[in-house]
């Protein structure tokens, strides 16, 4: 299956989904004015990936910024994840990395964990 | 009636101004909005945890408007020379330690009455109350038809830790001006 590799702008994130090695990363700003529009092929591929998915599927996401309806479709891919776990497909961990000072970052990550039932790992980058 | 308005954009951008913009709101208009603002508090060595917050705020903000600016009214348009261009203000004020992001744009009376109601309900509720809110909008599977997750004034209200401040101008018997005063302090 073919991997997803889109390169970050100041308004979209850097995305890495990688079948092969099992690892999805977003990194960088998500603050576009259409999210949807966005995230819609990233959710197609995870509903793909559900086929063929095993082992520990390991979630990176080092957010610096992103929007109310980023937000959304953010949990959208986590509960595409959380499916694959549920059907046992794979163990679903998800690194949340925040900058030391980044309370507000921090608290979204846990706003998540609290909705989710996937582990979360909270990863404090140094400045 | 529209020196009123651009009177009111004037009385707003007065001051230690960091950023401002008045007329269409499109991408490119957001893109040099974020980025002076970026830029100024970065210049003036602003804590990096405020420009955070700040930056935040002014992203809801100036996306809430380009999603929700409409066609002023024909008057209007005539008068400001608008060539039937959309209309609305965003500008961002330092004031004191803090600062003050003011947004202005016309909607019409039935879109004021439930922007009032959404307003005092949000201000009404503590930080703790309006991060339940915020999860249950999160997990609620909706989006608006203008294509917000309708998080934006929830998460101003949570990132800014103020009560906003609000004002409804009258233009004529259709059309208000709604004024919306964040501060983040």
């Amino acid at each position: 299956m073919d991997s997803i590799n889109i390169e970050g702008t100041p308004k979209t994130p850097t995305i890495s989904f990688d079948a092969e090695t099992s690892v999805i990363e977003i990194k960088g700003r998500s603050i576009p004015e259409n999210s949807i529009e966005f995230y819609k092929p990233l959710v197609d591929w995870l509903d793909k990936f559900a086929d063929v998915a095993q082992g520990t599927v390991n979630v990176n996401i080092q957010l610096e910024y992103f929007n109310t309806s980023s937000s959304k479709c953010i949990l959208d891919v986590f509960k595409k994840l959380e499916n694959l776990q549920n059907r046992n497909r794979a163990e679903v961990v998800i690194n949340w990395y925040y900058e030391e000072d980044d309370e507000d970052m921090l608290e979204a990550g846990e706003d998540y964990q609290s909705i989710l039932k996937i582990p979360f790992n909270m990863v404090e980058i140094a400045e | 009636m529209e020196a009123n308005i651009h009177g009111l954009y004037e009385k707003f951008k007065a001051g230690d101004l960091i950023a401002t913009h008045e007329g269409v709101i499109n991408p490119k208009v957001i893109d040099d909005f974020l980025a002076k603002t970026e830029d100024t508090l970065n210049n003036i060595g602003e804590n990096p945890k405020k420009i955070r917050k700040v930056y935040n705020i002014v992203v809801e903000a100036i996306q809430n408007l380009f999603h929700h600016q409409t066609v002023p009214p024909a008057d209007f348009i005539k008068n400001m020379g608008l060539d039937g261009d959309k209309y609305s203000f965003c500008t961002m004020v330092k004031e004191g330690m803090g600062y003050k992001i003011i947004t202005g744009n016309f909607v019409n009376y039935d879109v004021a009455r439930q922007l009032k109601q959404r307003i005092e309900q949000l201000n009404s509720l503590s930080h703790e109350e309006l991060k339940n809110l915020y999860k249950i909008v999160l997990d609620n599977n909706e989006f608006t038809e203008k294509g917000g997750g309708g998080l934006g004034f929830i998460e101003m209200a949570r990132k800014s830790g103020n009560k906003f401040v609000y004002d409804f101008v009258k233009y004529d018997d259709k059309y208000k001006f709604f004024v919306l005063e964040v501060l983040v302090n």
